[in-house]
């Protein structure tokens, strides 16, 4: 059996990893909720344009969305000097750089479901509530949210795993600076890179492990839910 | 309660001037207008500007949580992640109508003898203790619409706009909710707007009928008046006698009635519902008719009575007959009506089971 035999550097990029996912879901829990219910209550000509700005991330490269943020942010632009002057640190090659980065290439994986399920169950669930004579601050907060519970767990593991496994966009923007920029997908590349393989197979079994168990658990839950529901 | 709402144009409008004592029913084809208009009364729907007033007040016609109408649709929406009793007692502790201050509210509203119903006496109306603990998502479509009921009358608002709301329940127990809800609704003060595609249910719960067409007023009036007339390109015809329940017969399961305004007798079969039944609709394939008073044959009641008018529909022929001072409709074949000569003014026996 292969011991365990990850170095300082790796175990970095492992906490690394599942910062930047934790910190991704959340501030895209915090920006796509209202998002979602904005745009499934827009009925205007420009929703379609909305809609695929959205979901750009699933089908454009990696590369791509890191090749404008790079351009975007360097340090000789109006964007790059702001963040400069106001945090002290240039933005690309930093957290903060592949944070954004993930928030955008994951958006289309927490919003969707969100969307879906605003759009399925956010009128009539108020409406319904409303007629009976309950206001819509808490027909939202009593209601429709717990409603939605199924499709925020949704939103939130697919969002998490997505970004776990995310590599070009990241190593664009955020290059490989151990500790700071250099996640589990871009170690191990390194890895590979040196014939290191036992530490790549580690690596990649990790990011298997974290992807596939954050999938069974989501489905294991929906399972849960049709039973309960009687779907 | 008035009502007006619709196009700019004034003879593109609708307008009402409803008594909401009376329970009012509105008939019409799909797409006449029906639920569009029990939504814009609820404040549900704003295509068209629409114009409330109750008691001198104006009616909130976007913000339905202050509009005093809760609409109940077939397919209104149970909160499903939670069981048929927690949706029950989250609207009891939630609803605005529930609080001390929307007495003010409903007073406006010319609704301040409207009480709230106990939580007991809303399961026993609407049949519902025994799914009370089971998740909502999990109910059949008739139990799920006696819970929409019963949600509805928990809220504590005081109209009750039913939209098909008895859709997917048999008639036996339709007909058991009817007379139940018409009595609660008299005795706690609140009013009831129905839309229904059964001319019987119509018949059994509405005390006027509106008739709509392409959401503009056809014709307005009482509903005794008016079933008739209605039913006249319907296969199945049926009479509405207003009766007042006397006593049952709980030895031989009967229950009588008298015609309203009158001693004459009816005996039905005895239901739990006998004591609220104000209506009792006889099918004009069931009537038997004859000349003789005394036809020495099962059925309980004969009622006497004059022909005044004679329809001829097809190979069938429609006599109705007033019964003291209310109508009745028996069916006969043409060759029966032959036999009999029938004339108009003339004196005849119906005869029916104990329905």
């Amino acid at each position: 059996m292969t011991e365990l035999s990850l170095g300082t550097a790796e175990l970095g990029a492992i906490w690394l990893t599942l910062k930047l996912a934790l910190f991704t879901v959340i501030i895209l829990f915090i920006i796509g909720m209202p998002l979602a219910w904005g745009l499934s209550r827009y009925k205007g000509r420009l929703l379609p344009f909305f809609e695929a700005l959205i979901t750009l991330p699933l089908v454009l490269p990696p590369t791509v969305l890191g090749f404008y943020l790079l351009i975007a942010f360097s340090p000789d632009t109006w964007l790059g000097q702001t963040w400069l002057s106001i945090s002290g640190q240039q933005f690309v090659f930093s957290f903060a750089g592949i944070l954004l980065g993930s928030v955008i290439y994951s958006l289309p994986f927490v919003v969707q479901p969100l969307l879906q399920a605003f759009r399925l169950q956010g009128n009539r669930l108020i409406y319904s509530a409303q007629t009976l004579g309950i206001g819509r601050f808490d027909a939202i907060v009593r209601i429709l949210l717990p409603a939605m519970k199924p499709s925020m767990i949704s939103a939130a593991t697919l969002g998490f795993a997505h970004t776990l496994g995310e590599f070009g966009l990241i190593l664009m923007i955020g290059g490989n600076i151990p500790g700071e920029t250099q996640v589990v997908s871009i170690a191990l590349f390194n890895q590979v890179e040196m014939l290191n393989y036992q530490q790549a197979h580690q690596l990649a079994g990790l990011l298997l492990i974290l992807s596939l168990g954050s999938l069974i658990l989501l489905y294991k839950f929906n399972k849960q839910q049709r039973t309960r529901l009687g779907w | 309660m008035y009502f007006e709402s619709g196009r700019a144009s004034k003879a593109e409008r609708l307008v009402f001037s409803w008594d909401l004592a009376n329970t009012i029913g509105i008939l019409g084809e799909s797409g006449a207008g029906k639920t569009s208009l029990l939504r814009r009364l609820a404040g549900l729907d704003d295509t068209y500007a629409s114009d409330i007033t109750m008691n001198g007040h104006s009616v909130h016609t976007s913000k339905c949580t202050l509009n005093p109408s809760v609409y109940v649709g077939a397919d209104t929406p149970l909160f499903e992640h939670l069981s048929l009793r927690q949706n029950l007692e989250l609207v009891m502790s939630m609803s605005h109508w529930n609080k001390q201050s929307s007495a003010g509210l409903k007073a406006q509203f010319g609704f301040k003898d409207c009480i709230s119903v106990g939580f007991e006496e809303v399961l026993e109306l609407c049949e519902i203790e025994h799914v009370l603990d089971t998740p909502a998502a999990l109910l059949s479509s008739g139990e799920g619409q006696r819970g929409m009921l019963a949600r509805a009358l928990l809220c504590g608002k005081p109209i009750l706009l039913l939209d098909e709301a008895f859709s997917a329940m048999d008639w036996a127990l339709r007909n058991r909710l009817h007379w139940r809800l018409k009595a609660l609704c008299m005795r706690t003060g609140r009013a009831l707007i129905i839309v229904s595609h059964s001319l019987k249910e119509l018949g059994v719960m509405s005390d006027t009928l509106v008739h709509i067409n392409a959401g503009l007023l056809v014709k307005e009036a009482p509903t005794l008046e008016y079933l008739p007339e209605f039913q006249q390109d319907e296969i199945s015809f049926f009479a509405a006698l207003q009766v007042k329940h006397l006593h049952d017969d709980l030895k031989h399961h009967l229950s009588t009635f008298i015609l309203a305004g009158s001693d004459t007798q009816i005996i039905t079969k005895l239901n739990r519902e006998a004591a609220h039944t104000t209506r009792l609709l006889l099918d004009a394939n069931s009537l038997v008719l004859g000349k003789q008073k005394d036809l020495q044959s099962s059925m309980l009641n004969t009622l006497a009575g004059d022909v005044i008018a004679i329809h001829a529909k097809g190979s069938v022929i429609r006599v109705s007959v007033e019964v003291e001072g209310q109508t009745l409709v028996a069916q006969i074949s043409e060759k029966s009506f032959s036999d009999m000569a029938l004339s108009i003014g003339e004196t005849i026996y119906v005869y029916f089971k104990a329905t």
